[in-house]
């Protein structure tokens, strides 16, 4: 290891960057459409550099673009796509922030850290596009091209913030600062005790070991308050993958359902359960009807750190997400997920995870102050 | 405070810090232009010793190669033998092959050196050769020896998520705007 290190510090002093002066007017562009809702403030790129590495060249780009709510409605999350077309034409990448409330008028920032490595000679056009994808409102209107298809995301992420919100202001209610503060405490030590884990998703067929594999059924969570119940599920299991799972669910809800996901929560075989990720699944599911939710063409490899394999043992799966044929989408309550299992397992929503961050950084205070302001 | 050793910003750039440390060094590197820039050039080295090594064929057995390579000299010799003895020879054939098996080690080991994987997510999906990985810096889009990386340096916890249709996200709260940020890689 001490090795490796001092060979990459000689490597580094050798390919020593011989950085160059960033053209951000040639090497990006953003565009907002004319009636869009945010407004271009400013577009800082000092910070941002480029420097050839043999035959490639890289651009380091650091902004924090200042955009200014133009509408009358409050933001509530935004969406920014960035697309290096030239460079990657296969895939693109965003920039997601939830949980904002941007008031009209009021500017707020959105930081873009990007690192793009490509051959040279360069292209004419700008290396990079950022655009706008979408921007949710406070009553959950929707504005933008949803390309990337994360309206259903962003959705959700704020709906989830209304039930953190009112969660943590009854804990203020009832108990005070104190209370709220042992309550962001325990969340503290529930993200402290998660296994921190790096996952694999390829298509089937590209599995890399060479253990049995084997057909696992699925244990189940049931939420009482679920408009869709998992039925019966199986998946394969080889060493550290699980693949191929098939669902049954059911709709027990009186309303037509277009969209779900399901959340595995794996367990390894020294006993610890973490949630693995989910299963999203287009269907048409008329009331009081059955279907199959297949995903054949995937497999999931976990590693936990510093790189080692981590060998399934059992899966759970649970309805983390449905939404209904008139676009609604149902998440699960705070009583449902206060199932012990999902609570160690589960991390926190994005509001939580944000007001943890305020606590951390700022205090008590400051996150009473925040949960006023909604 | 005085700035951090080149071997922890190096440890910094490959993210091989333990939590605490990582954190109380990051919060130096991250309001100290030289040692960002420096870190920077870690991770840069760090990245084109990766793809270089990503360029190697997938298909080669580093074993099997050494095997064939030590077979030919063998052969080699058995029929320089076949032949009859040479009359003058300026170096013994005992160096010979222990130079060429030096050599043939040395590229056996380059090879395996640089043929080991760093612990990234990687998802291959959509169109092939387009790939998704995710590293302790960021998540990122990979495709005909091109890449675009979103960056999130947060020292703090990442939560990452796999979606089985084809991206990847990385979610993080960003001290500096107090926002939770969520990157996402997609696959067209």
């Amino acid at each position: 290891m001490r090795n490796k290190v001092a060979a990459l510090i000689i490597m580094g002093a050798l390919a020593a960057p011989a950085q160059e002066p960033f053209e951000a007017l040639s090497s990006v562009k953003i565009q907002l459409p004319p009636d869009s809702p945010v407004a271009l403030l400013s577009a800082d790129w000092k910070q941002s550099r480029t420097a050839p590495r043999g035959g490639a060249l890289i651009l380091d780009l650091h902004t924090a673009v200042s955009l200014r709510n133009a509408g009358g409605r409050r933001i509530r999350g935004i969406t920014l796509q960035v697309l290096a077309q030239e460079v990657t034409p296969g895939g693109r990448g965003s920039v997601t922030v939830p949980c904002l409330n941007v008031a009209p008028g009021d500017s707020f920032p959105i930081r873009i850290d990007l690192r793009l490595l490509r051959p040279l000679p360069a292209g004419a056009g700008p290396l990079v596009t950022v655009s706008l994808d979408g921007v949710l409102f406070e009553d959950l209107s929707f504005y933008g091209p949803n390309q990337l298809n994360l309206r259903r995301a962003l959705t959700a992420w704020e709906l989830e913030a209304q039930r953190d919100r009112r969660h943590l202001g009854a804990v203020l209610s009832a108990g005070g600062p104190a209370a709220l503060q042992k309550e962001l405490l325990a969340a503290i030590a529930r993200q402290a005790e998660r296994p921190r884990l790096d996952m694999r998703v390829a298509r089937a067929g590209r599995a890399t070991n060479f253990e049995a594999e084997r057909t696992v059924e699925f244990a189940f969570l049931r939420f009482p308050d679920a408009p869709v119940e998992p039925v019966a599920g199986t998946a394969r299991i080889t060493g550290f993958e699980a693949r191929s799972p098939r669902l049954e669910v059911m709709n027990r809800s009186g309303r037509a359902v277009r969209h779900l996901e399901i959340g595995w929560l794996l367990k390894d075989r020294q006993g610890r359960e973490f949630l693995a990720g989910s299963v999203p699944a287009a269907l048409a599911l008329a009331p009081g009807q059955k279907s199959q939710v297949m995903e054949d063409s995937t497999s999931l490899r976990f590693t936990g750190r510093p790189g080692l394999g981590l060998a399934i043992d059992s899966i759970t799966g649970y309805v983390s997400q449905v939404e209904f044929a008139d676009g609604q989408i149902w998440i699960p309550s705070r009583a449902s997920l206060s199932d012990p299992r999902l609570l160690r397992a589960l991390s926190p929503s994005t509001e939580e995870e944000r007001l943890i961050g305020i606590y951390k950084t700022k205090g008590l205070v400051a996150v009473v102050g925040e949960l006023k302001k909604f | 405070m005085s700035h951090p050793s080149e071997i922890d910003l190096a440890l910094i750039a490959g993210g091989e810090l333990g939590a605490w440390r990582r954190f109380r060094l990051w919060r130096h590197v991250r309001s100290c232009d030289p040692c960002r820039r420096e870190v920077e050039a870690f991770r840069a080295a760090r990245e084109s010793t990766s793809e270089a090594a990503r360029e190697l064929p997938g298909e080669v057995h580093w074993g099997r190669l050494a095997a064939e390579i030590k077979a030919n000299i063998r052969l080699g010799l058995a029929a320089g033998e076949c032949v009859g003895p040479v009359a003058e020879t300026s170096i013994q054939p005992g160096w010979r092959v222990a130079a060429s098996l030096a050599s043939v080690m040395v590229l056996v080991l380059s090879g395996w050196w640089l043929y080991l994987p760093a612990p990234r997510i990687l998802t291959q999906a959509g169109e092939p050769g387009v790939i998704l990985e995710a590293d302790a810096s960021g998540i990122g889009l990979r495709e005909n020896g091109a890449s675009m990386t979103l960056m999130h340096g947060s020292p703090g916890v990442i939560t990452l998520t796999a979606n089985v249709q084809g991206s990847l996200g990385v979610r993080y709260f960003d001290t500096e705007t107090g926002q939770i940020t969520i990157h996402h890689v997609h696959a067209q």
